[in-house]
């Protein structure tokens, strides 16, 4: 086993062995030192280059990928030692009468996508191989420019338009300007280090036969990606710090009436669920599926710009794939358990009086204490809050059901309900509902709350007042008037199915529903 | 003097005429020049060639285009210059003028 190196010698791709690159170095130094005073002796160098870069390639075939040190040895002996055939004396006692036109070469640099050390297409290579400076650099200004200018992402994509693709070797000579010379060659195998593979250099050996449009497929592609992946970070960072203020960190944030103010999720979630183990379990699958996820969305958007490609980043995936798995089961079922809590109803009815008269008014009873502190809590008004007193659930919120009387009497009924699992818990919910509701000669005393106890939990408590108008008789409501029917409709009257309907809200206003 | 340094001076200075008459008869890249120089024994080792080939160019006897290769690195076509023609002309009268001389002179012996 030996370790190889990655050489290019004139826009080739080479993998030496390194006593092969050694040996190499070596003859191309004599070489360099034999033409020091030759006229035009860059050339010669590059032209000897050439010459094994064609013997290297002719040496190569599928079945055999890197260059050994018997290939550079029988290379070497077929192009002889440079002492063989340099003449140092008549070297340097040659004249030229003539500059060579070679000079012309150097102002000669075109500007070209450098797709072999492209990032994205290549123009930030391009652009820093044409002045001859380092491409951070020019990376670096783009991206101030994409920050900060707003035109570095047009310009960039025009450039990526407009400058062509070094497509062929000559392409890359002349985008080079000079032609690499074994210093380069040197310089470019101490930066090559980790950088190439032989797997990689496969991969864009392969790339490079591929036509141009397949590369530009691939680069756009690319974009895609890193944006796309840009785009997954910052939303995974976004719901990371979203999960941590309002999960863990236990912000108040639901308006809630209550002698503490806002209540947090968790608290909230403490009314909902039964039990103090289902709320746990709740919690803790929340938290493993919510962060599963914030972390899926983070390793994946990481991997798509860093182009991380490994067996430890895709068993992280499919790690946090499963225990975001995992906490999402945890939280249906403790969702299906507490929805079975929902499912039977209970309800009590009792009768608060029974009144002749011609118009019942009902007077609603309301304590406008929405404070929170020293805040007051501004909330919408069709939107019934909770309100937490001391051990109990304050509910804001009646019904009214309007119903045609079988007699010439106002019959007054309280209807109150809630659900549980079982019917008889769920009775024994409605038993606990607190609700004051009064008759006085012909006033109704109706309160716009109810309570019940904080353990009963949230479960779906309503109180209705069920009122039978008798005929032709009417309801006064916050100056509202409300008749069953009118004479137009006697049939309808009478169907004694007939029903209206309306509501108290926690503020005191009625809405009363047609 | 050595023998082989002789030999070397001979082979040299008649390497330039051969090199302009291959490529008087079509353009060609070094490895192509190569070929038909060891086929000829002219040469010994390829290094020879090069530094050849570029002080003729400097001279302005001879010019190159690139060309893609289909398989390997690009080729430096060689082509010869109207003064490396006017310069090949020279060289073939002086070269039969000289062949002429040695053959008389060796012969004669």
């Amino acid at each position: 086993m030996k370790k190889t190196t990655s050489i290019h010698i004139k826009g080739m791709n080479f993998l030496f062995e390194e006593d092969a690159y050694e040996l190499l170095q070596d003859y191309m130094d004599r070489l360099n030192h034999g033409l020091r005073n030759e006229k035009g002796n860059k050339e010669i160098v590059e032209d000897i280059e050439l010459r094994i870069a064609e013997l290297c390639s002719s040496m190569l075939n599928d079945k055999k990928q890197v260059i050994e040190i018997e290939d550079i040895k029988s290379i070497l002996e077929t192009l002889g030692d440079p002492s063989q055939y340099i003449d140092e004396e008549e070297a340097s006692k040659s004249t030229y009468s003539k500059e060579s036109f070679d000079g012309s070469k150097n102002k000669d640099r075109h500007l070209f996508r450098d797709v072999d050390n492209a990032t994205i297409s290549g123009v930030c290579a391009g652009i820093a191989n044409y002045f001859k400076i380092d491409v951070v650099i020019i990376r670096a200004i783009f991206i101030v420019m994409f920050l900060f200018g707003g035109f570095g992402f047009p310009l960039y994509i025009i450039l990526w338009i407009i400058v062509p693709k070094a497509n062929s070797t000559i392409d890359k000579l002349r985008m080079r300007g000079k032609a690499i010379t074994v210093d380069s060659v040197r310089e470019e195998v101490e930066n090559a280090g980790n950088r190439l593979t032989k797997e990689t250099n496969k991969i864009s050996n392969r790339l490079r036969n591929d036509d141009t449009i397949h590369r530009r497929v691939s680069s756009i592609g690319r974009l895609i990606s890193v944006l796309f992946g840009t785009g997954l970070i910052l939303f995974g960072l976004f719901w990371l710090v979203m999960l941590l203020i309002f999960g863990a960190a236990g912000l108040q944030f639901i308006p809630v009436q209550s002698d503490s103010g806002f209540l947090s999720l968790s608290d909230f979630s403490n009314l909902v669920l039964s039990n103090e183990s289902d709320n746990t379990m709740a919690w803790i699958g929340g938290f493993v599926a919510g962060f599963s996820a914030i972390f899926f969305v983070l390793l994946l958007g990481i991997k798509l710009v860093f182009k991380i490609r490994n067996k430890w980043s895709k068993r992280a995936l499919g790690l946090l794939f499963i225990s975001g798995f995992i906490g999402t089961i945890l939280c249906v079922f403790i969702g299906l358990k507490t929805g079975r809590e929902m499912t039977n109803e209970g309800e009590i009815e009792r009768l608060v009086g029974s009144v002749q008269c011609e118009q019942l008014v009902i007077q609603s009873h309301h304590s406008n204490n929405r404070k929170s502190g020293s805040f007051e809590v501004k909330t919408d008004d069709d939107f019934n809050f909770i309100t937490l007193k001391g051990e109990n659930i304050e509910e804001g919120g009646i019904h009214f059901e309007y119903r045609l009387s079988d007699d010439s009497l106002f019959h007054i009924k309280q209807n109150l309900s809630a659900h549980a699992h079982t019917h008889r818990s769920a009775v024994a919910k409605a038993k606990n509902i607190k609700h004051s509701v009064s008759l006085d000669s012909t006033v109704l005393n109706v309160n716009a709350h109810y309570s019940f106890p904080k353990s009963d939990k949230l479960r779906d408590q309503e109180v209705y007042i069920i009122i039978e108008i008798p005929e032709g008789k009417s309801v006064k409501i916050n100056r509202q008037i409300i008749r069953l029917g009118s004479d137009e409709f006697n049939e309808e009257i009478i169907d004694e199915y007939y029903e209206e309907h309306g509501v108290l809200n926690n503020d005191g206003e009625y809405n009363h529903h047609d | 003097m050595s023998l082989e340094n002789t030999q070397a001076q001979m082979r040299k200075g008649i390497l330039e005429y051969c090199i302009l008459s291959i490529l008087d008869k079509s353009e060609a890249y070094p490895s192509e020049i190569l070929e038909k120089l060891k086929d000829a024994k002219l040469i010994v080792v390829e290094g020879t060639l090069y530094p050849l080939l570029m002080r003729l160019k400097n001279d302005e006897l001879l010019a190159y285009r690139w060309e893609e290769s289909p398989s390997g690195p690009p080729r430096k076509y060689y082509v010869l210059t109207k003064m490396g023609k006017t310069f090949l002309e020279e060289l073939q009268t002086t070269w039969s003028e000289l062949s002429e001389a040695v053959n008389k002179l060796t012969q004669n012996k």
